[in-house]
């Protein structure tokens, strides 16, 4: 008899092809830490043996200026738990998008870079591990200056993550010779931010560089409108308080709406991303630079003296002295948090915590941070620039700050205040601006 | 087994795995869009049912609106581009009198093998409101028409959609050029010999008898227009505002931006049912009749 194997070798085919794809959408098995313990062979249950070798996945912003320091960091970990190993996963800059995603699907990495916004949500859905025990333990307070303690708390009173960078305030860069250049005063308050941007715009100079293709520049922008009548901005807001029709927002929006009539931004700047925006800066095509202070690194190499900063240049002019210290930025309980349901816990919360310190120092070590969260002195090795000892000198008069627009906890009002603060900016009226925002926060709120 | 038998076997396996595929991967998902829309869920937390309130917070919501009418004006310009000019392009090609067909068919093609960013990059360029390709050559023609094309509030879609007619207008020419290749020579020849000119020609044969073509060119490009997201994601993400939002972004931004996945899910049904009114419609109204020769 002849047997044809074609025909049964195909339905096979079609069956293990079937068998692979269904197995492929199913999920993993992994649980929290996917990688976590890869190296070892058992799981620790949350209480693994100090000697037992543990991999934990890492996911943070592991790209450039970042890279370098991560890795000293890393390093330096090794002397304090040589015993722990981190596979870094490089972090999607998409509002925070694949980390939710991770958290939906009960696979968050071990530890992770979270925002004020993004601890808040994880907290609700019971993602979050706790720090205090470790924090108590090895007296990490105590390492932290002042100015730096508080953001080691939550408002609920726990630690969810070890902070691990200073404050950075939002700040609007300057470029000197253009200024000298083209006799236009330095402002120091709206009247004479708007006589600036006047007078660059009628020598087709872009007033001010925004990179509003992001949604939060523009948020940063308004806030600052708004911090020199109200030391907490648009957080305050955020936080549940005040509306959008209480003065000091609409006189912020009104500042912006005038702005944009005297031409503020490039027609392009709704395109452009934060490259493109340093680069039309630092080529002297723009004025001024609007960004966190985390830029001055960048800026000094690509400008050197020729930049400078200005903290509050929309505050009113009779106001600018009492107000010039409240700033708009900032940030609080943010940095490296661990997933509550990691296989190994209690070493990812170790290794986290002590991590965000080292990686602190590495910070102002390779990076020259003027912003140091430390007690411990610690020497940059390139010294600061011009700017940056500014910026280090002014930071001890800062008296408030707000937070920029990743650290607001309700996420409707978030995208609410994003979408319509491009409108603001694109040309929409305040009157409208106002209305539109309280209808959105009567949506957030509920 | 008899050979009956086997062929009902080997058709019940290959029938039954493209359903259950299918049904994994895409009624499962619609259903659970459905489901989902009903509740107010952030996507992590349990959720809780709220009937028809993301519905008629809808109805409220400027966004859903905007982007409702933004859909509609991407779906107009990409019929209106790709069908248009696409068959105009497709009787030229099926001409044997014209040189170098073979070279404009591969180079029309050409941009559909292009990744979609590389084209929303290369058209953010065009459109550029200071020294881009496009204004300046208004500019050259004397024209004072200097537009901020991707960030005003009425051009925006309409240039961001042309960017994408423009990218796939080469699957369509296909199309309709291996339709019009399928019409029987005999009928031009008839018509020829009727002293029909040129366009009373293809007016008269090739259009008429391009309708279940046009059938499903008009169903991929409607429901291409409705579900278009990568193009304003990569050129304006969304903005200024939600100016260039479509239903897909309104989607994405109430789902991954808001946390509030059941808001999401319900603009999610309502772009699935716009989706299949429009392939119901079509196929009601449009080439009813089979066409054979």
């Amino acid at each position: 008899m002849k047997f044809n194997v074609k025909k049964p070798a195909s339905l096979l085919l079609v069956l293990s092809m079937l068998v692979l794809a269904l197995s492929a959408c199913g999920s993993s098995d992994k649980g929290a830490s996917g990688d976590a313990g890869a190296d070892s062979k058992t799981d620790t249950g949350g209480s693994a043996p100090a000697a037992e070798s543990v991999k934990l996945k890492f996911y943070a912003q592991y790209s450039d200026p970042d890279k370098a320091v991560y890795d000293a960091a890393a390093e330096a970990m090794k002397k304090v738990m040589p015993e722990v190993s981190v596979d870094f996963e490089v972090s999607a800059q998409d509002d925070e998008q694949k980390i939710k995603t991770y958290a939906a699907a009960g696979s968050l990495p071990d530890i992770f870079y979270a925002s004020s916004g993004l601890i808040e949500t994880l907290k609700k859905s019971d993602n979050l591990a706790t720090m205090d025990d470790v924090i108590k333990e090895n007296n990490l307070e105590d390492k932290l200056n002042e100015s730096a303690k508080p953001m080691m708390w939550n408002k609920d009173g726990h630690s969810y993550a070890v902070p691990n960078v200073g404050q950075w305030a939002g700040l609007i860069y300057y470029n000197k010779e253009l200024f000298s250049q083209n006799n236009v005063k330095v402002p120091a308050n709206y009247d004479e931010f708007l006589e600036a941007v006047k007078a660059f715009n009628a020598k087709k100079i872009t007033p001010l560089e925004v990179f509003a293709k992001e949604k939060w520049p523009a948020v940063l922008l308004l806030d600052m409108a708004v911090v020199g009548s109200e030391p907490g901005g648009l957080k305050k807001l955020d936080n549940g308080e005040g509306t959008f029709s209480d003065e000091a927002y609409v006189k912020g929006a009104q500042k912006l709406e005038e702005l944009t009539k005297a031409g503020l931004i490039s027609k392009n700047a709704f395109n452009t991303t934060a490259d493109d925006a340093a680069a039309q800066f630092s080529s002297g095509k723009a004025a001024m630079y609007m960004n966190g202070a985390w830029s001055m690194s960048n800026l000094d190499s690509l400008m050197g003296d020729k930049v400078g900063i200005l903290y509050t240049p929309l505050a009113d002019a009779d106001k600018v002295d009492q107000v010039k210290w409240n700033l708009s930025g900032g940030g609080f309980n943010q940095g490296f948090a661990v997933s509550k349901n990691s296989k190994n816990k209690d070493v990812a919360v170790k290794y986290a915590a002590l991590f965000s310190l080292e990686f602190a120092k590495q910070r102002v070590i390779l990076l020259s941070d003027p912003n140091s969260i430390l007690a411990e002195k610690v020497t940059p090795v390139k010294g600061l620039s011009p700017i940056q000892q500014q910026y280090a000198d002014d930071s001890v008069n800062f008296k408030t700050m707000t937070t920029f627009a990743w650290g607001y906890e309700n996420a409707k009002f978030k995208t609410a205040v994003e979408d319509n603060t491009q409108k603001l900016l694109a040309g929409q009226s305040a009157g409208d601006f106002v209305k539109d925002m309280n209808k959105a926060l009567e949506t957030a709120r509920k | 087994m008899t050979s009956r038998q086997k062929y009902n076997l080997a058709l019940l396996v290959f029938t039954v795995s493209t359903l259950l595929f299918f049904t994994v991967i895409v009624m499962i998902p619609i259903f659970q869009t459905f489901q989902k829309s009903f509740f107010d869920w952030d996507g992590l937390t349990p959720a809780t049912f709220i009937g028809l309130d993301n519905y008629k917070r809808l109805l409220t919501d400027d966004d859903f609106w905007v982007s409702l009418k933004n859909g509609l004006i991407f779906a107009f310009v990409l019929v209106v581009y790709q069908m248009g000019l696409g068959t105009i392009l497709a009787i030229a090609l099926s001409n044997k009198s014209i040189r170098g067909r073979k070279f404009f068919k591969t180079s029309y093609f050409i941009p559909v093998v292009l990744s979609g960013v590389v084209v929303s990059q290369l058209w953010i360029s065009i459109y550029n409101a200071d020294g881009g390709l496009l204004n300046s050559i208004f500019s050259l023609l004397g024209i004072e028409y200097q537009q901020a094309w991707l960030s005003g509030e009425h051009t925006s879609i309409w240039a961001i959609a042309f960017t994408n007619a423009w990218q796939n207008m080469g699957v369509q020419l296909v199309l309709i050029y291996t339709a019009i290749k399928s019409i029987p020579e005999h009928l031009y020849e008839a018509a020829k010999i009727d002293g029909a000119p040129f366009w009373k020609t293809h007016w008269k044969i090739t259009i008429p008898l391009l309708g279940e073509t046009y059938k499903f060119c008009l169903i991929i490009a409607i429901t291409g227009g409705l579900n278009a997201f990568q193009n304003m994601f990569v050129m304006t993400n969304g903005g200024p505002g939600n100016i260039s939002y479509t239903l897909t972004f309104m989607m994405y931004k109430a789902a991954f931006r808001s946390g509030e996945y059941g808001y999401g899910s319900a603009a999610s049904a309502i772009l699935v049912i716009e989706c299949l009114l429009f392939t119901i419609l079509i196929n009601k109204l449009v080439a009813r009749e089979r066409i054979s020769y």
